[in-house]
Formats: structure tokens, sequence, C-alpha cells
């Protein structure tokens, strides 16, 4: 049963005749949270808007939970916590307040789910403080309780950490975390800083100038991208073996019959060519993979990168 | 004139009814149709409704049941997530050093060296096959204890006796290793309730590790007791732990260093850690890169509970 959770299909979006989003095929695994990556102005918050039918494709499809958005939307929407720009809370009313005007609009799955929603994101329950004298920080985080405080299977978050100082974003990460891995949420979010979808994604997807340029789980774009000098020979025994003897390095993951893994950077590639070589071995390749994740965005960003 | 008011006060009534009636039993339609497809397999769904209503505690009571069981299986889903990788991770750690070993024989089976040289392969070969014995084995003893197969048999001794007398065997390889060490056991008994061999197991693991990887120059043992529990401290100067690293340390086949693959199965501080915890004790690390690390076991004292359990003879007047 591996349906999508959102699936999009060529979605577009035109602001007069500017392409906001162009063709944007996304595809959201359930139980996972996924890092939409771009600069500011790539298209991000309009494909989010999209998603949750704020604003109308110009052309192409949402689909949520397997279900197309269009005429669903009483029944799709409740299953959705979201957190796009700055959500409309009453200055003169506290936190709880606010929590409890939208518990009464929406429904909330327990009765004590205001207060478990302001616990979670470190908010105190039932302060005198009132909204308008709230930090810009008090105010993402009201704002992520009131994504979470329906307990929604699919959370869209738009920056979430934005306001955030450094030990809140790693609140705020570990508790995204804690969603995913501990009560199987799925989730979307955008940043345009790659380190934190770095930190926190499951799944990439970059979006430069509103094209979706790649879409890879982390785990493969990383392994992708470690440094490291790939090998592959005739024959992976021998080759370890003439590691060990002429090039005194035990630094080596042997990955199957024709290919090793150098992690010793240290290690010439002439000299290593020139000892398989030596040995009688074929060489059918040798490469160092040095790409950090950062020269990765900037090559397929076109060189103007990202962060 | 009564009637008519009273009629129609009635027929109000019976419309109210009517409407609340309605009204609850759309919710509950809708409460079955959630639940029908909470049985399909989504169990990330939730009834939601406002504070008042008339069947929120029923939802509310649903959605408990159900979050409850979805994190059990949650959790349940993540071991079985960590079985995996460890698997992928045993068959990444068996194939390099095996492939290794058969690129030497199979270079003494093809004559690619003669004479001397080819016994000298033979004797890499044969001292690789036994470090990779050594490996199955650990990985054998941790799957025991893990699986809980090994039962511990905790008996009451002293800590101090018994971590001397294992010291007594790492001198001459602290002495080769030119690590000059320090004891600091005080003369005084440590009771202690543990298994004297799980023990043994966690301090040759431990100085094992300091050995292969601390780079230290100096080691201090020292014991240590409070009101309730024993400490043993064994602390090192050597590299030290990164801060990322030291979270990860007990876990299973995690090595600070990937360019290192050569020594050790990455088992021993995971093994050091179940066999502390399946004694009733913790095992920490603390650290400071380029200073030292220090590993910490605290065992529960045990000395006071034994005078209280003698044997409860049930007093009879005769």
């Amino acid at each position: 049963m591996t349906t999508y959770l959102i699936e999009t299909k060529d979605l577009t979006k035109q602001y007069g005749d500017q392409t906001s989003v162009n063709r944007l095929n996304l595809h959201l695994r359930p139980g996972r949270i996924y890092g939409l990556l771009g600069r500011n102005g790539a298209g991000k918050t309009t494909t989010m808007k999209m998603l949750l039918g704020l604003t109308r494709p110009t052309a192409g499809e949402v689909l949520l939970f397997g279900m197309p958005l269009r005429g669903n939307e009483r029944k799709i929407l409740p299953r959705i916590g979201s957190l796009i720009e700055s959500p409309g809370f009453y200055p003169n009313l506290t936190g709880t307040e606010n929590l409890r005007i939208f518990a009464r609009l929406r429904g909330i799955p327990s009765a004590d789910a205001i207060r478990e929603a302001l616990a979670l994101v470190g908010l105190p329950y039932r302060d005198k403080k009132v909204f308008s004298q709230y930090s810009l920080g008090m105010k993402q985080r009201l704002a992520i309780a009131l994504a979470v405080m329906h307990d929604p299977e699919l959370l869209i978050l738009d920056e979430p950490i934005n306001g955030l100082d450094p030990i809140g974003i790693a609140e705020i990460r570990s508790f995204l975390r804690k969603l995913c891995d501990e009560k199987g949420k799925t989730i979307l979010l955008s940043s345009h800083i790659l380190s934190e979808i770095s930190l926190l994604a499951d799944d990439v997807g970059i979006l430069h100038q509103g094209v979706l340029l790649e879409e890879e789980s982390l785990a493969e774009l990383e392994a992708r991208n470690g440094r490291s000098i790939h090998l592959s020979v005739s024959d992976s025994a021998q080759a370890a073996r003439l590691l060990e003897t002429e090039l005194h390095t035990t630094a080596f993951r042997v990955e199957d019959d024709h290919s090793l893994r150098i992690l010793d950077l240290g290690l010439p590639i002439p000299a290593i060519a020139r000892t398989m070589l030596a040995g009688g071995l074929d060489l059918q390749d040798l490469h160092l993979c040095e790409d950090t994740l950062e020269d990765y965005f900037k090559r397929v960003t076109g060189g103007e990168g990202i962060a | 004139m009564g009637w008519v008011l009273f009629a129609l006060a009635g027929a109000g009534c019976l419309l109210a009814a009517f409407w609340l009636m309605f009204r609850v039993r759309r919710q509950l339609g809708e409460m079955v149709e959630l639940l029908e497809e909470i049985r399909a397999g989504n169990h990330n769904r939730r009834l939601l409704a406002p504070p008042g209503r008339m069947t929120a505690p029923l939802a509310y009571a649903i959605n408990r049941l159900v979050r409850d069981y979805e994190e059990e299986r949650l959790r349940f889903r993540q071991t079985e997530e960590a079985d995996r990788q460890l698997m992928t991770g045993l068959s990444h750690d068996i194939r390099t050093p095996l492939t290794t070993l058969i690129g030497y024989l199979d270079a003494v089976h093809r004559r690619v060296v003669t004479g001397p040289e080819r016994e000298r392969y033979l004797e890499i070969a044969r001292q690789k096959a036994h470090r990779l014995k050594g490996t199955t084995d650990e990985l054998f003893s941790w799957f025991k204890l893990y699986a809980g197969e090994e039962p511990l048999q905790p008996v009451r001794l002293d800590l101090g006796e018994l971590t001397r007398g294992i010291l007594v065997d790492w001198v001459p390889l602290l002495e080769e290793g030119k690590i000059a060490y320090e004891v600091e056991i005080p003369e005084q008994p440590f009771w202690v309730k543990l298994d004297p061999e799980g023990y043994r197991r966690i301090l040759n693991n431990l100085l094992q590790n300091l050995l292969d990887h601390s780079g230290a120059t100096r080691v201090t043992l020292s014991l240590e007791t409070s009101a309730e529990a024993v400490t043993v401290r064994l602390a090192d100067n050597g590299v030290g732990i990164a801060p990322e690293d030291l979270a990860h340390i007990f876990d299973r086949l995690y090595k600070c260093d990937p360019a290192r693959t050569s020594v050790g199965s990455g088992l021993g501080l995971a093994i050091a850690r179940q066999l502390a915890e399946g004694m009733g004790g913790q095992i920490t690390a603390e650290s400071r890169p380029g200073q030292g690390t220090a590993f910490v076991l605290g065992f529960p004292r045990y000395g006071a509970e034994t005078f209280q359990e003698k044997p409860k003879v049930a007093v009879r007047t005769v």
C-alpha cells in the first residue's frame, strides 16, 4: 500500500506571464519528512498554498491521501496541519485562549489537546501573556502548536524555523523528528537553508525557479556525494590485497566482487592505478568522489548555490 | 388556550429531540466511517470534536485507543528497522575482511608470490582468519545477550578484588602499549551483586577499546562508593571523542572514524552496555576531544540489603 500522501501532477501556477511554479511532480511517501529546498522566490510557498487549496493552480492536479483535492476539501483539509506564513491570532488574547477558539471551530482529538500541543512546542499553558506581547519565536511556536493541535496525519510547514533562535531550532527539529518516528506522521517542510534540510529530512526536493530539479532520498544523495575514492577492477580480492601490501592502507570497504571504496583520501590516484595494473588487474574505473552536498546543490542549481 | 401552548411546546420539544437525534446519528455515522478506515490500516486518522459536543468523550476515548496502539506498532517497526540496518552493517563488516583474506590466499594459490613471501602471505591470511573468527564470536555473543539467551548469574562479590584480578592480566598489554597506569582501589570491600564473567567482559572491552582507539599514554582506574552505588571510573588522556560521536558510541556497529575500519568489530562497547544494563548497572562516557575520555560504570551497592535478607522464620509461640 504505497500510495503517496501528496502527489502533484504537472502542477503549474502562473501569475500574469510569470510562471511561478512550473509542471511540478512531487511525491511524498507516508511516514517520512520531505524537505523542499529552494532559494527565496523559488516557488516553495506558492506550491504549499496550492497543496492546501489556498490558491488555485493554473494547470495540473493535487492529490492528497490518494484523492484529488478539488471537491474533497472538507474531507481532506481536517487531516492536515499547516503553517503558511503566520496564522491570524487575536492579539488581545493569550495563546491558550487563541487555541481554544480554534479548538471550538475545528474540533480536537482529546480533551487536553490544547495543553498537549502547547507542551510539545514548549509554551506555557494558561499563561497570562497576550499574543501581541509574544516574541517572534513564541509566535512561531504558537503557530506550530496550532498546526499540530488536532493531531493531523500530514503536516505542511512553510519555513517552520523562521524567527527561532538556535536552541529553539534544535528543539523544533527534534520535535518534528519525533512526530515522524514515534507517531508516524508525514511532514512536508520548506527551507532555503541547506543544512537545516540535511539535518532533518528523509527526502529532498530541490526547487529552483519554479522547477523541481531533483527529488531523491537524502541517504541516496549523501551516499552519492560522500568523500571517497571509487575503484572498479576485475577482482576485488586482489585489489584489497594490493591495497594492503603495496599501498599500506586498510581504510577501504569492499562493495562487491568488482568495486571498492577507499576511504583514505591521502592515497594518490596515479599510485593506485599503477599498483592495480602492475598487479595484473584490469582497471575499469577510478575516481575521487568529493562533492559535498553543498557543491552538489550548487551544480544542480546552475552554480548559484542555495544557502 | 392553555392546551394549544402546551401542544406547541410539546411539538417544539419533539422537534428539538429529533434534531438532536439526527445530529448525533450523523456524528456516529462519521465515527463508524472513520473507524472503518482505521481498521483498513490508517492508524493516523483522528476523530475531531469540539470540547462541548455530546459525542466528544466517545471520540476522545477512541482516539486514545488508536493512538496508543499506533505508538506501540511504531516502536515495533523501529526495532525491526534497526535490526535490518544491523544486518546490512554486519554483512559489510564481514565482507571486507573476508574478501581481503581471499585476496592473499588467491595470490598464494596462483603463485603470484613464491618463497618466503608466500609464507608471509599465508601467515597474514591465517591472522586475518583468526581476527574474522574473533569478530564472528563477538557478534554471536552480542546476539545472545541481545536476545536474552545468555542468562547472567549475579552473585555477591567484592568488586575491588575482582577488578584487581582482571587488571593483572592487562598489565603486560598496557606496558607493551607504553601506557602508564594508575589504580586507585581503596582496601575496603565494595560489595555488589553481579555476574563476575559479565563484569570481566565489560572491563576487557573497555580496556581493549582504549588500547585500540584512544592513543592514550596514561590510564587511571578508580573505584568509589556512595550510599547507593559503586562506581568504576576508567579515564584516559587520549584523543577523546567528538561530542557528536559520544552519543552513539554504545550503539551497535558505531565507529567514530569511518576510515578506521581495520580494528574492532564495533560491538565491544555495545556489548559492554548490554552487559552492564543486564546486571542492573549502567555505563556512561564523558569526553573532551584532545584531552581524554572517561568511562563510568555504576552498579547498585549490595550489602545493606544482605542483612535484611535473613531467612524469615515465622515466630511461633509454643
